[in-house]
């Protein structure tokens, strides 16, 4: 027990030493304590609102009253589905933000010899003993006073179910983390899971989004929601949402036994997680090598020193899953736009100007990605203009090859390729996305040297460096403002065009210009950049050494 | 500020003792410590600096460090940590702004065309400042064409440089998997590549294993006799004493003393040499708890963390400590 307790006042002792050492670190600190009252007094709220529910409501007198507090009724479903999809939403932001790069990684402990068992729990109930348990804790203790209108009984078990509800997603969040450090070893397979698990979490914020515009509330079944909860709530991610019910309704066999699945799942979850640390004790450092033929991109790239800045970066964007994941969210806008296009074409064409505007987003902070690497360019003597004319070369292609290739399979998927006026409006999209990715892309050459922001190691795409959150908050604004500031030119060709009335007849001539547009600031913002990049390439060295440091 | 452009030189210190080996002679003083007449840079030098100055907050890392180092030398830097050995490289290289001072590098002031400078000599970068998710071969052919070396070239290159360093096997390995050993030497083999007049190394020889030392060594010998110049931050004084032909000591951010190996020996061993320069060797401290023995260990069943010493276990190990 002693080595436990050490390990909650290591935790917390932790906490106050980075408080004192950094002022960002206290504003972020008393700004999560804002965020958690008022999700402790958000809550309390919704459970007073609800706690006001009639059991039957009848919208109108010839269709049937929905029942509301009953067994099955909307607010068990409702309870026991948006129950399942935090738990799982907490692991996944777990594994995305603090991850292997969490300070209680249990490999910093590797040194003193504490058994795995006692480690183990020793950092469970530490990650009980924060901020974000402590909230959630008083957030569902809070919201156990929903339920006092269907009994006492579910009010006190609510309340005893609230911390079995932390216990089990803390439990499977540590299982995730353990799992996806220990079992994923080599760097192509970290990147590749970085990539499902941050496509999955946003494929999860749509749903909601999807099952209402897809295809009309109409569609909604009753049904099915109702057996999801029944299925949901025999699974450890909802068991502990369902047990007032089972008491309010009677069925303490059922109490019994979801308290079992739960019980059961936190042992699984501890001994995975066990297993998890012995492993990776007894198997460090046996990651496997994987060889590549040849020179890859240094073979075809243009034979000059942006050449060779050229097929650097298009090697590394290969194996970069914090870079290769902006390249995989032009075809899932694409996706998720068709989902919720209702049959308007359109709607499925203009996820190519996100696409193009969200392109460059990485290389705003390209050189931070690159890191310490950079290093060896200043070390060579590299002229800023021939680094952003490579680094450039790269993007570009990508930029016009990837939206080419969405825009020709937009116009076959939707059928617009047989009608020359959507095909033409549709090429329309294609060049404004373009454009607004050269303006993006201009922009970052230059932001890229001035606006840099830690980003997570590539080893470790899942950690936050320290003093991420601060900077990071703000300086993505700079180019994502930017970037459509830009593409102003086009926006008051298309006003002047509006205003006479002209738009409808000559909006092909958005195309040419939204082009110029965007290649023009392209060409301006790579100047730029080289300017900036010769000017401040010492400092930038110094600052990726001090982002490197926040990176152990 | 401190007025450190060009110090003027000791009567004593006359730059061409540099390039003739006078082993009889006692080492040379560091000029910024005696002030008489000014002491102009040497372009005939492979390195001339004059009033090297750099602070960082309130330290001062490089105090006014005047240096000049023969072309075809093989030129060990040597000092304790923090004595601004690497500061200095760093302010020579290009790679640090000196908030005072000159240093010019074959006849080229280096902060008038940096870039000019940086493409004629080499280098090494550490372990960390490469890109390592590039295999070996490819970091090599990166290396020399941002050199403005053609591909083909780089290659051909690259593949002798591999070879010679025993990183042929591993040449389609991507860097990151490489051992501390094999990273040192593909840094190394990334600043050769366009066979630069002047070669800088800041502890090359640090984690790599015996065999390829040796081979190191060779490599960077032959290169210093083709008329190459060797400059290497080492802590290792064996290894500065059988391979460098000159020395120059730094402590505090100046040169203690500097000229050929013998001349800094003074007939004496370089190692007791050195720490009679840098001073701040004392008799051995005995502490009290550190014996080795069973006395005071903590009780293996009940195991501690970082932040819990072990003297709760032993409340009078903490008064027990002292020195003696």
């Amino acid at each position: 027990m002693t080595a436990v307790l050490t390990l909650v006042r290591l935790r917390w002792a932790l906490t106050w030493a980075t408080l004192k050492k950094s002022v960002w670190q206290t504003v972020g600190y008393v700004i999560a304590l804002v965020i958690a009252l008022g999700t402790i007094i958000g809550a309390a709220a919704a459970a007073w609102g609800v706690g006001l529910l009639p059991p039957f409501v009848q919208p109108k007198p010839d269709i049937a009253p929905f029942d509301i507090l009953g067994p099955s009724g909307i607010l068990n479903v409702a309870v026991v589905l948006v129950g399942t999809v935090l738990t799982l939403m907490v692991g996944l932001v777990q594994l995305m933000l603090l991850g292997e790069g969490s300070t209680m990684s249990p490999r910093k402990f590797a040194l003193y010899g504490i058994p795995d068992r006692k480690l183990q729990f020793g950092l469970l109930i530490s990650g009980l003993t924060g901020l974000p348990a402590i909230t959630g804790l008083l957030s569902l203790m809070a919201w156990a006073f929903a339920y006092r209108t269907i009994g006492a009984c579910a009010v006190v078990v609510a309340l005893v179910a609230a911390p079995l509800a932390v216990i089990t997603m803390m439990s499977l969040a540590k299982l995730l983390i353990a799992l996806s450090t220990t079992l994923i070893t080599s760097s192509r397979g970290k990147g590749v899971f970085y990539i499902v698990v941050i496509v999955l979490f946003i494929a999860a914020c749509q749903v909601p989004n999807i099952l209402i515009n897809g295809s009309g509330a109409s569609a909604f079944d009753p049904a099915a929601a109702v057996l999801s909860a029944k299925v949901a709530a025999w699974t450890p991610l909802g068991a502990a949402f369902q047990l007032p019910f089972d008491v309010a309704f009677g069925h303490v066999g059922l109490l019994l036994a979801r308290i079992g699945v739960l019980v059961l799942t936190w042992v699984a979850c501890f001994v995975g997680c066990t297993w998890c640390l012995r492993h990776e004790r007894l198997t460090t450092g046996a990651s496997r090598t994987v060889k590549t033929k040849g020179i890859g991109a240094f073979g075809w790239m243009p034979d000059s020193v942006s050449g060779a800045v050229s097929a650097r970066l298009l090697t590394y964007l290969k194996r970069d899953p914090r870079q290769a994941m902006i390249f995989v969210m032009p075809v899932f806008f694409v996706i998720i736009f068709s989902l919720q296009s209702h049959g308007e074409s359109m709607v499925i064409w203009q996820g190519l100007i996100w696409s193009g505007w969200m392109l460059a987003v990485a290389e705003s902070n390209g050189l931070a990605y690159d890191g310490q690497g950079v290093t060896m360019q200043v070390i060579a003597g590299v002229r800023g203009w021939d680094d952003r004319k490579g680094r450039v070369r790269v993007y570009a292609a990508i930029a016009i090859i990837y939206l080419t290739v969405l825009a020709v399979g937009i116009a076959f998927a939707t059928g617009d390729w047989t009608d020359s006026n959507r095909l033409l409006l549709g090429l329309m999209i294609w060049a404004i996305g373009l454009a607004e990715a050269f303006c993006g892309l201009g922009l970052s050459e230059i932001t890229s040297c001035v606006f840099l922001y830690p980003v997570p190691a590539m080893d470790k795409p899942f950690s936050s460096p320290q003093g991420r959150a601060m900077a990071q908050g703000f300086f993505p604004f700079i180019y994502l403002l930017g970037s459509l500031l830009l593409l102003l030119p086009t926006g008051i060709v298309a006003a002047l065009l509006a205003l006479t009335g002209a738009i409808t007849a000559l909006y092909w001539v958005l195309i040419p210009v939204a082009l110029a547009n965007g290649v023009g600031m392209l060409v301006l913002g790579t100047w730029l950049g080289g300017k900036l990049l010769d000017a401040r390439a010492l400092s930038i060295v110094d600052t990726l050494d001090s982002f490197a440091s926040l990176q152990h | 500020m401190p007025q450190a452009q060009n110090v003027p030189l000791p009567d004593r210190f006359d730059q061409s003792q540099l390039n003739q080996p006078q082993p009889e002679q006692p080492p040379q003083l560091p000029p910024q410590q005696s002030a008489a007449q000014p002491w102009p840079l040497n372009p005939a030098a492979a390195v001339s600096i004059r009033g090297l100055f750099k602070r960082f907050g309130q330290k001062i890392a490089v105090n006014g460090l005047a240096l000049d180092i023969p072309v075809g030398s093989f030129y060990g830097l040597v000092g304790p940590n923090g004595a601004g050995k690497t500061t200095t490289l760093n302010m020579v290289t290009g790679l640090l702004v000196p908030d005072a001072g000159n240093a010019m590098i074959l006849g080229h002031d280096v902060w008038q065309d940096v870039n000019t400078v940086k493409r004629m000599i080499g280098v090494m970068p550490q372990p960390e400042q490469i890109f390592d998710r590039l295999t070996g071969m490819q970091l090599l052919v990166y290396s020399g064409m941002l050199r403005g070396m053609k591909r083909d070239e780089s290659l051909a290159r690259a593949k002798d440089l591999l070879s010679a360093f025993d990183l042929a096997q591993a040449a389609d390995v991507m860097v990151s998997d490489y051992s501390a050993g094999m990273t040192k030497k593909i840094c190394l083999a990334s600043a050769m590549i366009h066979s630069p007049r002047i070669l800088v190394l800041d502890e090359p020889f640090e984690s790599v294993d015996p065999v390829s030392s040796a081979n190191l060594k060779d490599i960077l010998i032959e290169y210093a006799h083709t008329g190459g110049t060797v400059i290497i931050s080492s802590h290792v004084m064996s290894l500065v004493e059988k391979m460098c032909t000159h020395v120059a000591v730094i402590n505090n951010g100046m040169v203690s003393a500097a000229g050929t190996v013998e001349q800094v020996a003074a007939g004496e061993d370089l190692e007791e040499r050195f720490l009679q320069l840098v001073g701040g060797r004392h008799a051995a401290v005995r502490i009290s708890w550190l014996d080795g023995g069973t006395a005071h260990t903590p009780d293996p069943s009940t195991p501690y963390a970082a932040n819990e010493p072990y003297a709760a276990n032993e409340p009078n190990a903490a008064n027990e400590s002292s020195r003696q």
